[in-house]
C-alpha cells in the first residue's frame, strides 16, 4: 500500500499530459513538443505503475492500493483497486503505451498534436476499466473509450476509415448500453454499486441470467466472440497501425477482463448453466476464424482474424473455471497482447516503406531485411503458440484447463491449434522467404533504430515468459483460487438451498 | 515405383488433397459467404439498411401541410381515447 | 378590501420584477424608438438575472399563494433557474445576429421576456386555471416571434403554424380541464388528487385530452408536427430560445400536473406516458438520420430528448422525476451549447444551415469543433459526458418502476440516435474542411465555452445537480 493515490496518479497522469499538449501550437516546435510530452508522459506512468507491482502482495487475493471517495451519492463512490487479475492488464496499458508512441514518432505526420491527446485519453480510460472498483465508474471508462478510438480510426485511417469506424462505435456501444441496463438492476437488487460488495451478494436466479446475457452482449462484441467480431477486421485494417496495437492489446482484453471480474463471480449460477453455450462460440470461433485467415490477402485482416481466433481460447479457458483454465486465459490475453501488439507493428514496419498491406505485394523479405525476418518470426511463432515463447503457455494451460471438464471442446480447439499454424507460417513464407521479383522491395531498407527500440522489448518479453511464466502466473494465482473457490461455493450454497427446499 | 517412391509416396498431394485444398475452400466459403454474407448481411450492414428504410418512411409523415399535422394530433387523441374504452380502467 | 385579504405577494417576486421590467422596457422603446434595442437587450439579460436571484433567495420551504394557485417548492424553484438560464442565453445569443440580419428591435426582448414571465406562472401553476394562463402568456409571444422575420416566407410560414396548432392544442387542453373539472368538481390539483383517487372513463377522457396539450408543448410524437417545421423556418436564435425555455416549462407543467393532481391513478396515465416516450425517443432517432438542415436535425434531436426525459415521468415515482429534472438540466446545455455553433455559421453569403458546412471545423476553428464533439457525444449519452447522466438517471428510475420495455428501447432508440450525431463529428473531424465562418461572436463564445465545459466536467462533481434535483423532486410527492 501506498500513502498517496497510486492508481488515481497511474490512470489520470496520462490525461495530464494530453491538456499540456492541448495548449502547444501546431507548428515545428509544437509538434516536436507534443511527441516528446506523449513519450515522457507515457514512461512516466510505466515507471510508476511498476511500483505497483512492486508493492503488491501476491499472497493476498484481495484488493490492494484501494481508493475511495463519494462520488453520485449514495453507494456510487469513486472507488479503485487492483488484484492479481486486473495488475497484469494494466501493467499491459502502461507498458505498451510508450511503445506505440514511439512507434508513432515518424508514422504519423499531420495533426500529431490531437493525434497525441487522443493516445493519452484513451490511457487514461484504459488503465481506468481496470482499476475501477465501482460499477458505474467501470461503465464510463469502459464506455468512454470509445470516443477516443473513434476519433483515431476516423482521423488518421486507412481508405474505408468512417465505414470501419462507425461500426466500431455504434456496435459496441450498443451491446454495452444492455450491460448498462443491467448495472442499474443489480443496483436496485443490491442495493450498492461496489464491486467487492457485489462480488458477495447473491442475484436471484432470474436477475442472473439476464444480466448475465447482457454484460454477454457488451463483453462478447468487446472481445470479439463469434458472431459479433465483424467489426475488428474493418477496425483494425483501417486504423492507424499504432491504434490497431492498442487496440488488439488492450481493447479487446477488456472483454475478457470483464467476464472474469462480472459475469463468473456475480452470476455463478447462471454461468455454470450457460457454459457450453460459451465453449460452442469458443470453438466455433476457434476453428471458423482460423479457417477464414487461411484466405486473407491483406496482412492485417489476417491477424485481425487470428485475434478472434486466440480470444477462442481465452473464453473456452475462463468459462472451464478450472485454476489451469482461469490462469491459462489471463496469461493467454496478456501474452497475446504482447504478441499481437508486435505483429501489428511488424505489419507497420513494412507498410511504412511500401504504403500497402496486400500479401501479394511482397516476398523475399529476407534478403535485404534479415533482421526483420527474424523478428518477425519470433512473433510469428509466439502466434503459433510454440514451446519457448509465451503463446504457448497460455494455450498449452487452457487446453488443460479445458480438457478436464469438456474433452470434445479442448479436442476441437486444438484443431485451431494446427490451423494457426497453418496460416501464421503461410504469412511468413509469403512475405519473408522466397525470391525478391517485386521491383517496389529491391530498395527497402532493413529495421531501423527506432523501430528495434519498439520490437527489442516486446521480443524479450515474448521469450522470457515463454520460458518463465512464472512472475504474470504468481501475480494472478492467489487471486484466480479465491475467485474458483467463491464460485464453487456460491454453485454449492445454491445447490444446497434447492436441496433443503 | 520409382515415381511413387521419388514423389515421397505422393504425401505431400494427398495431404494437399484431403487437407490443404478443403480448408482453403471452407475458408473461403466462411469468409465471403459466412462472415461476409450472413453475419455482416444480417448484422451491422442489414441492420443500418433496415435502419435507412425506416427513417425514409418516416420522413414521409412530416408533409408540411398544416392540416395533416392537425389530424395527426387529433388521431393520436382519439387513438389514446379508444384504448382506454376498451383497455378499460382497472 | 384591506391590505389583510390581498394574498401574500412574495412568493411571486421574481415574477413582479419581471412583469415590470418588461413593462418599462416596452415603455422605453416605444417612446424612444428603435435605436434602444440593445440597451433593452442588455437589460433583459439583467432583469432575467435579477429574477434568478430573488429566486434563490425567496424564503426556504414550500410557499403558496392565491389560494394554493400559486405554489414555490424545490420544484418549481429548480425548474425556474433553469428557464431564466434559457432565456438569457438565448438573448445573449441573439445579439449579434439581429445586428447582422438588421433585424433589430426591441421588442424582441420584451416578447422574450413576458414570455418568461408566462414560463414563471406556468411553473408555479397549482390549478388548472392558473395553469392556463401561464401557458398562454408563455405561447403567444412565442408566436410571434417565430414569425418575426416578417419578409421571409419560411418565417411567416413558422410562426402561423405553431399559432393554428398551438390554438388546436390549447383548446384540446381547455376541453380536457373542463372534463377534469366536471368529474371532481375543483380546479386544484391537490383537490383533484383527492377526489380522483379512484379513476373513471370521463376522468381519463379528460386527462388524455390535458395530456395531449401538454405533449404539444414538449414535442412529443404524435403532437410534435409542428416542431421540425417550426424549428426550420423560425430565424435561429429564435429556434434557439424554442428548443431550451419553454421546453423546460412544458415539461415542469406536464410532470406538475401528473404527479400533484393524478397521484392516485398513475398506472392509468403512465401507459399514455410510456407510449409517448416510446414513440418520441423512436421517431427522434429515426427521423434524423438523413437530414442535411441543422436546424432541422436538432428539431427531431429534440423530440427524442424529450422522449428520454418522459421516461422519468412514466416512471411515475420520485426517483423519476429525479431523472426528469437532471435531463433537462443537462438538456439546456447541451441545446444552448449546440445552437452557440450553430448560430455562428455565418459565411459572406448569410447564414447557412447544412450540416456539410461544418465540414472540416476540427481544423478551422479547433476549440470551437472540440466542444461542439464534446456536446455531441453528449447528446449521444456516451460517458463520461453529462448527456450520459442525464439518461442514466432516467433509466435508473425506470427499471426501479419496472418499465424493462420501455428501457430497452430507449437504449436501444439512443444507439440509433448516436449515428446523426457521429455523422456531425465525422464531418467535423474526418472531412476537408469548407470554407471558413466568420469569426464567433463573443455572446456565443461564453456560451459554448460554458456549456461544453459543463457538459465535458459534469462528471468530476454531479453532487450539486443531482442533489438540488432530488429535493426537487421530493417536494412533489
Amino acid at each position: 500500500m501506498t500513502s498517496w493515490p497510486i492508481l488515481s496518479v497511474v490512470t489520470f497522469l496520462p490525461l495530464a499530459g494530453a491538456l499540456f499538449i492541448a495548449f502547444l501550437n501546431e507548428d515545428e516546435a509544437g509538434v516536436r513538443n507534443a511527441r516528446w510530452a506523449a513519450m515522457w508522459t507515457t514512461l512516466i506512468t510505466f515507471a510508476i505503475s511498476l511500483i505497483l507491482v512492486w508493492r503488491f502482495d501476491p499472497s493476498s487475493a484481495e484488493f490492494q492500493f484501494l481508493e475511495k471517495r463519494p462520488w453520485l451519492g449514495g453507494t456510487i463512490t469513486y472507488s479503485m483497486g487492483v488484484d492479481g487479475i486486473s495488475l497484469p492488464f494494466v501493467i499491459l496499458t502502461t507498458a505498451l503505451m510508450p511503445i506505440t508512441i514511439l512507434a508513432s514518432w515518424e508514422a504519423i505526420q499531420h495533426r500529431v498534436r490531437e493525434y497525441m491527446i487522443a493516445f493519452l485519453v484513451l490511457e487514461t480510460l484504459m488503465i481506468g476499466t481496470f482499476c475501477a472498483l465501482d460499477l458505474v465508474l467501470f461503465y464510463l471508462f469502459f464506455e468512454g473509450g470509445l470516443i477516443p478510438m473513434f476519433l483515431i480510426i476516423g482521423v488518421w485511417g486507412g481508405p474505408r476509415r468512417v465505414y470501419a469506424s462507425f461500426k466500431f462505435f455504434l456496435y459496441t456501444l450498443l451491446g454495452s448500453v444492455l450491460m448498462l441496463l443491467a448495472i442499474m438492476a443489480m443496483y436496485w437488487d443490491a442495493g450498492t454499486t461496489d464491486i467487492p460488495a457485489l462480488l458477495h451478494h447473491a442475484f436471484p436466479r432470474s436477475l442472473q441470467t439476464w444480466a448475465w446475457f447482457a454484460f454477454l452482449a457488451s463483453f462478447a462484441v468487446k472481445l470479439p466472440m463469434w458472431p459479433v467480431h465483424t467489426w475488428l477486421p474493418d477496425a483494425h485494417v483501417e486504423a492507424p497501425t499504432a491504434g490497431s496495437v492498442i487496440l488488439a492489446a488492450i481493447l479487446l482484453k477488456m472483454g475478457g477482463y470483464g467476464f472474469l471480474r462480472f459475469s463468473l463471480p456475480m452470476f455463478p449460477d447462471a454461468s455454470q448453466h450457460l457454459a457450453p453455450l460459451i465453449y460452442a462460440l469458443s470453438v466455433v470461433a476457434i476453428v471458423y476464424t482460423s479457417l477464414v485467415a487461411l484466405m486473407q490477402e491483406d496482412m492485417k485482416k489476417l491477424i485481425a482474424y487470428s485475434s478472434v481466433a486466440h480470444m477462442g481460447f481465452v473464453t473456452m479457458g475462463i468459462f472451464a473455471v478450472t485454476a489451469q483454465g482461469v490462469a491459462g486465459g489471463i496469461f493467454q490475453m496478456i501474452s497475446h497482447g504482447i504478441v499481437s501488439a508486435a505483429l501489428f507493428l511488424c505489419v507497420g514496419v513494412v507498410y511504412d516503406r511500401v504504403h500497402t498491406r496486400e500479401i501479394a505485394a511482397y516476398g523475399g523479405l529476407v534478403n535485404r531485411m534479415p533482421v526483420y525476418a527474424l523478428v518477425f518470426m519470433v512473433f510469428t511463432l509466439a502466434n503459433v503458440g510454440l514451446p519457448g515463447t509465451s503463446g504457448f503457455v497460455g494455450e498449452f494451460l487452457t487446453l488443460i484447463g479445458t480438457f478436464r471438464i469438456n474433452t470434445w471442446v479442448a479436442t476441437l480447439a486444438t484443431l485451431g491449434t494446427i490451423l494457426s499454424a497453418a496460416y501464421a507460417l503461410w504469412l511468413y513464407r509469403k512475405v519473408i522467404f522466397g525470391k525478391l521479383e517485386k521491383p517496389s522491395l529491391f530498395n527497402i531498407r532493413d529495421i531501423g533504430w527506432r523501430e528495434i527500440v519498439v520490437l527489442a522489448p516486446l521480443v524479450i518479453l515474448t521469450i522470457v515468459f515463454g520460458v518463465y511464466p512464472k512472475p504474470v502466473l504468481d501475480i494472478s494465482s492467489a487471486s484466480v483460487t479465491q475467485l474458483i473457490d467463491n464460485y464453487q461455493h456460491a454453485l454449492s450454497a445454491v445447490q444446497t438451498a434447492a436441496v433443503g427446499r | 515405383m520409382y515415381e511413387f517412391l521419388l514423389n515421397k509416396w505422393y504425401f505431400d498431394e494427398i495431404y494437399d488433397f484431403l487437407f490443404v485444398r478443403p480448408a482453403m475452400w471452407l475458408g473461403r466459403l466462411l469468409w465471403k459467404g459466412g462472415d461476409g454474407f450472413v453475419i455482416d448481411g444480417f448484422g451491422p450492414d442489414g441492420v443500418s439498411a433496415r435502419v435507412l428504410d425506416v427513417t425514409k418512411n418516416v420522413i414521409r409523415l412530416q408533409t408540411g401541410y398544416l392540416y395533416h399535422y392537425a389530424f395527426a394530433m387529433l388521431i393520436g387523441v382519439a387513438a389514446f381515447i379508444t384504448w382506454f374504452m376498451f383497455a378499460g380502467p382497472h | 378590501m384591506n391590505a389583510s385579504q390581498l394574498p401574500t405577494l412574495v412568493p411571486l417576486a421574481p415574477e413582479f420584477v419581471l412583469g415590470l421590467g418588461a413593462m418599462a422596457l416596452l415603455m422605453l422603446g416605444v417612446f424612444r424608438g428603435q435605436h434602444t434595442s440593445r440597451i433593452v437587450d442588455v437589460a433583459a439579460i439583467a432583469l432575467l438575472v435579477i429574477a434568478g436571484v430573488i429566486v434563490l433567495l425567496l424564503p426556504a420551504g414550500t410557499l403558496t399563494t392565491f389560494g394554493g394557485s400559486f405554489v414555490v417548492d424545490e420544484f418549481a424553484r429548480f425548474l425556474k433557474i433553469l428557464a431564466l438560464i434559457g432565456s438569457a442565453a438565448a438573448i445573449a445569443m441573439s445579439l449579434d445576429y439581429a445586428k447582422q440580419e438588421r433585424q433589430q428591435r426591441f421588442e424582441y426582448s420584451v416578447l422574450i421576456l413576458l414570455s418568461t414571465l408566462g414560463m414563471l406562472m406556468l411553473i408555479s401553476a397549482a390549478d388548472l386555471i392558473a395553469l392556463y394562463l401561464g401557458l398562454e402568456l408563455m405561447s403567444l409571444p412565442l408566436y410571434v416571434v417565430a414569425a418575426s422575420h416578417r419578409d421571409e416566407l419560411r418565417s411567416t410560414e413558422a410562426g402561423l403554424k405553431y399559432f393554428v396548432l398551438g390554438a388546436l392544442s390549447s383548446g384540446m387542453l381547455l376541453y380536457g380541464a373542463s372534463l377534469v373539472y366536471g368529474f371532481t368538481g375543483t380546479v386544484s390539483f391537490t383537490g383533484i388528487a383527492q377526489a380522483a383517487s379512484h379513476g373513471g372513463v370521463g376522468l381519463i377522457f379528460g386527462i388524455v385530452f390535458l395530456f395531449a396539450g401538454f405533449c404539444f408543448k414538449v414535442s412529443a410524437v404524435p403532437f410534435h408536427m409542428w416542431t421540425p417545421d417550426v424549428y426550420e423556418g423560425a430565424p435561429t436564435p429564435v429556434t434557439a430560445f424554442f428548443a431550451a425555455a419553454p421546453k423546460v416549462a412544458g415539461m415542469a407543467m406536464f410532470v406538475r400536473a401528473a404527479v400533484m393532481a393524478f397521484p392516485g391513478i398513475t398506472s392509468q396515465w403512465q401507459q399514455i406516458v410510456v407510449f409517448v416516450s416510446i414513440a418520441s425517443m423512436l421517431l427522434g432517432a429515426f427521423a434524423a438520420i438523413g437530414q442535411r438542415n441543422i436546424k432541422r436535425l436538432m428539431a427531431y434531436s429534440s423530440i427524442g430528448h424529450m422522449g428520454f426525459a418522459l421516461i422519468g415521468l412514466a416512471a411515475g415515482t420520485a426517483e423519476g422525476v429525479q431523472g426528469v429534472l437532471i435531463y433537462m438540466a443537462i438538456y439546456i446545455t447541451m441545446t444552448l451549447g449546440a445552437f452557440a455553433v450553430i448560430l455562428s455559421m455565418r459565411r459572406s453569403t448569410g447564414m447557412v444551415e447544412s450540416i456539410d458546412q461544418l465540414a472540416g471545423l476540427a481544423r478551422t476553428q479547433p476549440a470551437a469543433a472540440f466542444f461542439m464533439a464534446m456536446i455531441l457525444f453528449s447528446m449521444a449519452g456516451v460517458p463520461p459526458l453529462a448527456g450520459f447522466f442525464a439518461k442514466f438517471y432516467v433509466f435508473l428510475a425506470a427499471i426501479k418502476a419496472g418499465l424493462y420495455i420501455l428501457a430497452v428501447i430507449g437504449v436501444l432508440a439512443s444507439v440509433v440516435g448516436a449515428y446523426y450525431y457521429l455523422v456531425i463529428i465525422k464531418l467535423m473531424y474526418f472531412d476537408e474542411p469548407a470554407e471558413d465562418f466568420y469569426g464567433m461572436p463573443n455572446e456565443l463564445k461564453v456560451v459554448l465555452a460554458i456549456c461544453g465545459l459543463f457538459n465535458i466536467l459534469f462528471f468530476l462533481y454531479p453532487g450539486p445537480l443531482v442533489g438540488a434535483a432530488s429535493a426537487a423532486a421530493h417536494s412533489l410527492f
